[in-house]
């Protein structure tokens, strides 16, 4: 017996250092990388940990893999007694859990969870090499295939260990094992039996201590990792507002601009920490635009290479900057920033923030995108991306039946930030007009700031140019400062996350509303006396940095279907809402390399709704992206891009009023 | 007045913006010597024949074109024939060199120049300031130097045949300093170069197909025009992307845009917008683009295109 713990504890010591070893090549980039600051509100954290991995909440998300993951994790709670009990009988011998149902009722949930693990194996194995969704491409099927193959062995040796003993008989829980005992018999018909049977026993018990073992060496290596990491990378997840950017690191001591992220050790803990609880699901890609679209990015693969990445890397302040190294500068400047893969991943992994973080790097080194340099400079010299002169942004007004007030010069109410698009694009235009004499007409109170605004800065700081954000935000703060009013409404989802969000890292706070939640309000405190017969059948596009950014799903939904429409959604709707392609700067950059643009994609969608004639959005890009959309699928004939406010002024407009 | 002109070439052919500055110089008067720099400049005589003297600086390092060594080859020939005037063409080579010449020679340099006039002993000089919005009239002393302005002159007036005297002048030793040659890449503009057409016709979704296009090409080849294509055209693969008029293909300023179905979308109108004369047809009385054409018409361009292209074979 002695023997035998020696053997046993040598093993275990033996197994525990080789997984150590295996970890050392991610444990030191770990600790050499900046402070995240995640210590805040631990209680909420823990909530989070308790709902994402207790209750499965994203990971229920699709259905069957959902499921399947449950009986896995399950069982592994489970068999974890198992454990506990082959490592406590071998260490000391005489341990049981009997005291706590070992031979009784736990015997029983053992043998079902052994049932269940075999069942979610068989799902996962149909699941990957049979029906093998495309999320799965770009993973490591290798390392899938070899865990399947460790937790088959661990559950196999555990219940033959099991039938072993109740075939060499004596065995008190022999009545609450059904399976083992049904196995026992066979294992009686091959004439193990008695002493031969305690023979089969030690044996399967070596085996099934030598199989957990080999999972425990084989894990660090492995995404299953995320069976230690996972719980800390949700603990310590981002509670900052969503469409809140980190800035860059902070400036090495001898310089004034802040620092860049060019190695591993320049990003967080955090960030490391992200790769290493990658599953390689594909949860992301399989959700992202730009891969959908054909272009080089993948989020889980971005995630993958940075964690591949930062272990082969050797440390030392010679090796390369990530982006365009690791990371390709194709594949950064590729993302819209839509966050839909950060909304839908089951570890709250941060995509974006990281992407940006490279941005930065590739700005600093002037590696831009063509296309983009252009707005970059327009934005630069004019504040807009539109290469027009400052003055002629508030050029729209003239088509108005009246003059808005300057917000400059007198208190208005509703400061109305106007933005780049809603101002210049003469799609947009038409729109921003129509909006205007609904604010009229509902006699709001509210003014403009006419060539004092500039562009708010949202995509400049996605496309990763720090600096010129700062200008931008700091001249709109400086010309809001001047003003007296109660609420901004804007139209450009960008520019409300913006104001709202990125504003308020350089101390700025305002209440800031979107133009469908005002005008919701103005029809239901009756001071726009909208129709409720609509009737049409319409499909509604959530912008990104309304709803994911931005949490406003439900009252754009409320106007259109208070208006009497029919409001089909898409399967792609709320924090699924697929982008249009145009943000994060994409807007500004060449996309005729793409083998299907998003825009499109997005309107196919729609037209398999059943009669959906109307394509309605809530931002100025959409109105430019689907219109475009529509155009280059030629479905002029079947589907129109509305704008929420144009639905209203068709209720508002008395019949035969209209051109 | 001696008036010394940068000719720049290209594989053996004098550019047309260099027959250009020689027009320029032959219209002031006076004596006119082209600087031809390079391996063998010495062969480009035989083009320079609207000037009086060709000053070849040959150098071994002078084969491609470099900043430094191209720099100090034109410093050298000034230093060498202290011409009255030095003229440069408004482009990247000029860009280049002409600043640190004029510092290094001491001389005066105006930039943007597209007219020249001789007043006394002083340079009258319109140039283009805030991108071409506005014009600048200046007086300079002489000597100094200019670069003019792409168009300036007609190139054709700067072409004569003659045989214009041959002088050396030497590069000196220390001239091949940092810059060094790795690779010519060449912009991938496919098989035709829209921002160098004089007449364009350009086509929008509706033509519908590559098959569809042949009456097109049929007039744009009596017209002695480029086919262009809108984005969704481009998109659809029935036109090559190096025909792509917009802001994700290329910006052009034909003399004739001559459009068939395009709408005119925002993007659109920002790569040709600048042409001197816009003809839209479309047969959508709202299309945008009737609000930027000079002339336009609500038809179908595949009833008209062929009658156009009839009447002008007629002719």
């Amino acid at each position: 017996m002695a023997t035998q713990t020696l053997i046993l504890l040598i093993a275990t010591l033996g197994a525990v250092a080789a997984a150590g070893w295996r970890a050392r090549a991610w444990i030191g980039p770990l600790t050499q990388a900046r402070p995240a600051g995640r210590l805040d509100r631990p209680w909420r954290r823990l909530a989070g940990v308790l709902a994402d991995i207790g209750l499965h909440r994203r990971l229920l998300r699709i259905r069957f893999s959902g499921v399947m993951h449950l009986m896995i994790f399950s069982g592994f709670l489970v068999l974890f007694t198992v454990i506990v009990q082959a490592f406590g009988a071998g260490f000391f011998p005489g341990f049981s859990l009997e005291a706590i149902g070992g031979h009784t009722w736990l015997a029983t949930v053992q043998e079902a969870f052994t049932v269940v693990m075999a069942a979610a194996l068989g799902m996962a194995i149909w699941h990957r090499f049979l029906r093998r969704p495309a999320r799965f491409a770009g993973s490591n099927q290798g390392d899938a295939t070899t865990i399947y193959v460790l937790i088959a062995a661990i559950v196999v040796t555990m219940l033959l260990e099991w039938a072993a003993r109740i075939a060499a008989g004596g065995d008190p829980s022999e009545p609450y094992r059904p399976l083992s005992a049904a196995l026992a018999g066979g294992l009686g018909g091959l004439g193990l039996e008695g002493d031969a049977a305690a023979t089969a026993e030690a044996a399967f018990y070596w085996a099934h201590i030598a199989s957990i073992l080999a999972f425990l060496i084989y894990i660090p290596g492995s995404k299953h990792r995320h069976m230690f990491v996972a719980a800390p990378n949700i603990f310590f997840r981002p509670l900052a507002p969503k469409g809140q950017l980190p800035p860059p690191p902070p400036a090495p001591d001898d310089a004034e601009r802040p620092g860049l992220v060019q190695h591993f050790r320049d990003f967080t803990w955090k960030d490391l920490l992200d790769g290493l609880s990658c599953t390689e699901c594909g949860r992301c890609q399989a959700v992202c635009p730009a891969h959908g679209s054909g272009a080089v990015l993948s989020p889980k693969r971005l995630v993958m290479d940075l964690r591949d990445g930062m272990a082969s890397a050797p440390g030392a302040a010679g090796d390369g900057p990530i982006a365009g190294g690791t990371i390709s500068a194709e594949a950064l400047w590729a993302c819209t920033t839509c966050r839909a893969c950060m909304e839908v991943c089951p570890l709250h992994i941060e995509h974006v923030p990281k992407i940006v973080q490279l941005r930065r790097s590739l700005v600093e080194d002037g590696e831009i995108e063509p296309m983009l340099q252009d707005s970059l400079t327009s934005l630069q010299t004019h504040g807009n991306s539109f290469g027009k002169s400052a003055k002629q942004r508030a050029r729209w007004t003239r088509s108005l039946s009246f003059k808005p007030r300057d917000a400059r010069r007198e208190a208005v109410d509703i400061l109305w930030f106007v933005g780049d698009f809603a101002s210049f694009d003469p799609r947009v235009q038409r729109l921003t007009v129509l909006i205007g004499e609904l604010l009229a007409r509902a006699d709001v109170d509210f003014g403009i700031l006419y060539d004092g605004e500039r562009n708010s800065g949202n995509d400049v700081r996605r496309v990763g140019d720090e600096g010129l954000f700062e200008l931008l935000a700091r001249h709109n703060i400086a010309a809001l400062e001047g003003c007296s009013f109660n609420r901004i409404l804007t139209t450009d989802p960008h520019s409300l996350n913006a104001l709202s969000n990125e504003y308020a890292a350089l101390g700025a706070q305002y209440d800031v509303v979107h133009h469908s939640r005002l005008l919701y309000e103005l029809v239901e405190e009756g001071r726009l006396d909208a129709a409720s017969a609509g009737g049409q059948t319409v499909t509604y596009h959530d912008p990104c940095y309304l709803g994911r950014y931005n949490d406003e799903y439900e009252v754009p939904r409320r106007l259109i279907r208070r208006l009497g429409h029919d409001l089909h959604d898409m399967g792609r709707c709320r924090e699924n809402s697929y982008c249009c392609g145009a943000g994060g700067g994409r807007i500004w950059m060449d996309d005729s390399g793409l083998a299907q643009r998003p825009s499109e994609n997005r309107i196919e969608e729609a037209l398999a709704l059943e009669s959906v004639t109307r394509f309605v959005v809530s931002c100025p890009k959409d109105v430019v992206m689907y219109t475009a959309a529509v155009q280059a699928l030629g479905v002029e004939d079947r589907i129109a891009v509305w704008e929420i406010a144009e639905l209203l002024d068709e209720a508002l407009t008395p019949v035969g009023d209209s051109d | 007045m001696r008036v010394l002109v940068h000719a720049e070439h290209e594989a053996g052919a004098v550019r047309d913006t260099a027959f250009e500055l020689l027009a320029v110089a032959r219209a002031l008067g006076g004596e006119v010597e082209a600087l031809a720099i390079g391996a063998e400049p010495q062969a480009l005589a035989g083009q320079l024949g609207a000037a009086d003297r060709v000053i070849a600086v040959a150098d071994t390092v002078l084969e491609a074109y470099l900043p430094d060594a191209h720099g100090a080859a034109l410093q050298a020939a000034i230093r060498a024939r202290n011409p009255d005037l030095v003229l440069l063409s408004y482009g990247t080579a000029g860009l280049d060199i002409a600043p640190p010449a004029a510092h290094a020679c001491g001389l005066p340099l105006i930039c943007n120049a597209v007219e020249l006039r001789l007043e006394d002993a002083a340079l009258a000089v319109r140039s283009q300031i805030y991108g071409g919005k506005l014009d600048a009239s200046a007086r300079v002393p002489l000597p100094a130097i200019v670069m003019a302005m792409p168009g300036a002159a007609r190139a054709e007036d700067g072409r004569a045949d003659g045989t214009p005297s041959l002088e050396s002048v030497t590069l000196p030793p220390s001239a091949a300093a940092g810059i060094r040659l790795v690779e010519t890449l060449m912009p991938e503009t496919g098989d035709v170069d829209l921002t160098q057409a004089e007449r364009i016709v350009c086509v929008g979704r509706a033509i519908g197909g590559t098959d569809k296009l042949a009456p097109v090409e049929d007039l744009a080849r009596l017209l002695d025009a480029e086919v262009a294509g809108s984005r969704p055209v481009v998109d659809a693969g029935w036109l090559p992307k190096a025909r792509q008029v917009g802001k994700s293909g290329v910006t052009v300023k034909p003399r004739l845009y001559l459009m068939a179905g395009v709408s005119g979308a925002p993007e659109h109108l920002e790569g040709m917008s600048a042409s001197e004369l816009i003809i839209a047809l479309n047969t959508d009385e709202h299309a945008p683009i009737f609000a930027r054409a000079h002339y336009g018409a609500v038809c179908d361009m595949f009833d008209v295109l062929p009658k156009l292209a009839a009447r002008l074979r007629d002719s």
